[in-house]
């Protein structure tokens, strides 16, 4: 077959794919924008506030007192009238939920109900970028360090499968893959923190923060050890596991076999034979767990103080603020989508089997 | 990957032929037959009894366990109690005035190296319409007399919080006066300064010295005596005093004085329950459905893979945290919840390559040929093949749900009235367990949690080859 052939083979492909992600996009946030207003149920919340709002503004007014209860009833329901036209409120749920839905995607964020940034501002956008460097900065470091380690383990573990290490390595990691970060964190807190008083209980700075830059980053390293050692510790022997299991299975290939025949150095057939294949698997794991890690971790912040958008998401949600959880599910749900289609292109174009396999 | 060539046979043998399926067999046996005994000794009465603030009054305030007096090097002291036969009671009427005294006293020896957490004295009495006056001394083994407090019964069942109380601390530093010293009132801590030794350290918690009065000593015991003036002959009293020690019991107490043990115990059938019953419907659910669409295939298939796709896009936690957080859900409609979220995952993905692979193999095609239905294939012969993937995927993936519940409970929305293990961690979190060192509060559930999501990842460990068949052999 010609190579435009299979260029054009793979784009159709491609385009076929990104439709199925878009739907697949669409539909999960809407169901995520569905269970963010409790199905509607936040209205009923807003609505009351709003009624007391009004009583409470119009009881201030002597001549208000004055009027006949009925017209006061009027007034007042007049007011929660507006005030819902205002906000967008009047029109019924159902209808709102589908403006939300088209906002969310077009991602105009909108404004928050009840949370406001450190500078005050109410815009879902400012909320959670000004949120989104703590989170990289613990949460992203850390992935990539686990999967850095969990990789390079697992690599000397396929080294000598069967042996004391390997067995070793299993064995723990799957021990220790079930334990959540949170978990470690409480228990070092315990540790770490109150007995051996190495390290401080919470949060990303000193109170007051040190003011020159050399020392200020420092304490945010000092903040981060614990948190930074909770995430990485049940983060990387379920990559060593994982890379070891891909490539055992790819070692016992026939063309591994037939390499080894040939007498090609081991190296050779660990980087050429082996690694090659066992690629992308491993790299399509680690830029999704990359991506995941931009949401934080609700628990283990709230455990840490951690300032990030995981502690964000739980205040959104204990504040039924619906528009940050939506802004904050919609932005994820674009990265997700976008990261599996380049993926799924990079490898469209560079692995000959995928092209030919889904003739 | 194919398809594991082994039944539940041989996934048995496997699972008694290694050392780490056979630990966490025992582990889970252990926890079952403790489970058990909990359930049948105390019933579900515990769950009303320790969500009842009158249970507990008689336990010790944060106390450890009796078991870590091995860490310590002082005697830590366990709570003394006199119950009201224990108070020796004299009585005599006073002439015209139908007044009657009534004189109690108990008596106690107090053997330990560190001073009680606190002191309460339980008055109970019946009386009319004029109310009984009550004093109350604090006789100490070197013969010193503490008057602590003279007041007006107010109710029938009055408690006066000795350690806690104004007055009679007012009363302990006039004391301390009186003996020459001069400590600085603020410091001054009741039921310290009613068991140290008379100097200069006694007025500060941290620099006080017990005044010992071991039974088997020469010493005298400490005295409480409780005089009391009532109107009537036939006006009753009768006191009961708590001196709370700082170890309690196996696991220790909260700060709601509950006896954690309990909690703990009637927490590990909860934590069984609930990883089982989500781990298993969801394995159950999600393996049925890839098997389903793989054998169906179009449009069925078609429908389970874009459902599976979107649920994979769609935030798992904040999502099961805004739906429980809005409706202020139970543990057991968390469950509910948590199944309906689980449907379909990565299960249905893995499961669904492997029946395309099994659905190639001959004996398949001979099925379709002698004229079998297409759902009897499924059931019969291709489900019973998937079985024990999915059986091993249950297991491993038990833990996870544990800790799940650990963690909304951590978030605040846990059960509100069963105890678990993960809301006894998050009391002890929020109860500042950490920040202050009571480690029992923390280590004991943390450990049990620990240690059953161990059992359930050694088993799944001893499953291993057979969730990676192509990593059999070695």
């Amino acid at each position: 077959m010609p190579a435009d052939g299979l260029l054009y083979m793979s784009s159709k492909m491609l385009l076929k794919r990104a439709a199925v992600l878009a739907v697949t996009l669409v539909v999960a946030m809407y169901v995520t924008i569905l269970v963010a207003n409790g199905g509607g149920y936040i209205d009923n919340l807003i609505l009351s506030e709003l009624r007391q709002e009004a009583g409470y503004l119009y009881s201030r007014n002597p001549l208000f007192r004055t009027l006949p209860i009925e017209e006061q009833n009027r007034l007042i329901e007049e007011r929660v009238q507006l005030s819902m036209k205002a906000r967008g409120l009047d029109k019924p749920f159902i209808v709102r939920s589908f403006i939300y839905l088209v906002d969310a995607l077009t991602l105009n964020l909108g404004r928050a109900l009840f949370i406001r940034s450190a500078g005050g501002s109410s815009s879902v956008r400012d909320i959670i970028f000004e949120r989104l460097p703590q989170t990289v900065l613990l949460f992203s470091t850390g992935t990539v360090l686990y999967i850095a380690i969990g990789i390079y383990l697992g690599l000397v573990m396929t080294k000598n499968i069967g042996g004391k290490f390997d067995r070793g390595m299993t064995m723990f990691a799957i021990v220790a893959s079930v334990i959540p970060p949170w978990f470690i964190g409480i228990i070092s807190i315990l540790i770490f923190v109150f007995y051996l008083r190495l390290f401080p209980f919470g949060g990303m700075l000193s109170v007051p923060p040190p003011a020159d830059p050399l020392s200020y980053a420092l304490d945010i390293l000092y903040h981060m050890v614990l948190p930074l050692f909770s995430w990485v510790i049940t983060g990387f022997p379920y990559w060593a596991y994982i890379t070891r299991n891909i490539l055992v299975q790819i070692s016992q290939e026939d063309f591994v076999m037939a390499a080894r025949a040939k007498g090609l150095p081991d190296n050779n057939v660990m980087t050429d034979y082996i690694l090659r294949p066992g690629l992308p698997p491993i790299v399509t794991n680690s830029a999704l767990t990359l991506i995941t890690s931009w949401m934080g971790a609700i628990i283990t912040e709230t455990v840490f103080e951690w300032p990030g958008v995981g502690g964000l998401m739980n205040a959104a949600i204990s504040r039924l603020d619906a528009p940050v959880v939506i802004g904050i599910t919609v932005i994820y749900g674009y990265l997700l989508v976008a990261t599996v289609l380049i993926l799924d292109a990079a490898y469209a174009l560079l692995d000959p089997r995928i092209r030919v396999s889904k003739k | 990957m194919s398809a594991p060539p082994v039944g539940f046979k041989a996934l048995l043998r496997d699972l008694t032929k290694s050392r780490a399926g056979l630990t966490g067999v025992s582990i889970l046996l252990a926890l079952t037959i403790v489970t058990a005994s909990v359930v049948g000794l105390y019933g579900y009465d515990v769950v009303t009894k320790w969500n009842d603030p009158f249970a507990w009054f008689e336990n010790p305030r944060l106390a450890a366990p009796e078991w870590s007096q091995i860490f310590y090097q002082k005697r830590l002291p366990k709570t003394i109690m006199l119950r009201e036969s224990d108070f020796i009671r004299s009585e005599y009427v006073a002439g015209e005035e139908s007044l009657k005294y009534v004189n109690l006293e108990g008596t106690f020896f107090y053997g330990y190296d560190d001073f009680p957490s606190e002191i309460n004295l339980l008055i109970s009495g019946t009386f009319g319409e004029y109310r009984p006056l009550v004093k109350i001394q604090w006789i100490r083994p070197d013969g010193n007399v503490v008057f602590c407090t003279s007041q007006v019964l107010e109710n029938r069942n009055a408690s006066i919080f000795i350690s806690g109380d104004d007055r009679v601390r007012e009363n302990v530093v006039d004391f301390m006066f009186a003996q020459g010293l001069t400590p600085d009132p603020k410091r001054v801590v009741t039921q310290v300064a009613l068991f140290a030794q008379i100097d200069e350290g006694m007025g500060d918690p941290t620099s006080a010295r017990v005044l010992k009065s071991d039974s088997s000593g020469t010493a005298l015991p400490y005295r409480i005596l409780v005089q009391a003036t009532m109107h009537g002959y036939n006006e009753t009293i009768s006191a009961k005093l708590i001196v709370y020690g700082k170890l309690y019991g196996l696991a220790g107490t909260d700060n709601r004085r509950r006896d954690l043990l309990i909690g703990i115990l009637w927490g590990a059938p909860v934590a069984l329950a609930f990883g089982l019953i989500s781990s298993v419907s969801s394995a159950l659910v999600q393996t049925v459905l890839g098997a389903l669409g793989a054998w169906y295939g179009g449009w069925t298939d078609e429908l389970i893979q874009r459902v599976t796709d979107v649920y994979l896009v769609i935030p798992f936690l904040p999502v099961l945290i805004t739906v429980s957080f809005i409706y202020k859900l139970t543990i057991w409609s968390v469950l509910i919840v948590l199944v309906v979220l689980s449907l379909f995952g990565g299960l249905t993905k893995s499961t669904r390559s492997m029946v395309l692979q099994i659905k190639e193999e001959p004996y398949i095609e001979a099925a379709v040929s002698y004229g079998a239905s297409k759902p009897r294939i499924l059931t019969l012969y291709i489900l019973p093949r998937i079985m024990p993937y999915a059986f091993a995927n249950i297991v491993s993936s038990v833990p996870a749900y544990v800790f799940l519940e650990a963690a909304l409970s951590l978030l605040g929305l846990g059960d509100p009235i069963v105890p678990t293990w993960g809301k006894i961690i998050s009391e002890a979190y929020s109860g500042g367990a950490v920040y202050y060192g009571f480690w029992w509060w923390v280590m004991i559930p943390s450990v049990l949690v620990f240690v059953t999501a161990a059992a359930f990842a050694l088993i799944a460990y001893s499953f291993d080859k057979i969730l990676n068949p192509r990593l059999r052999e070695e």
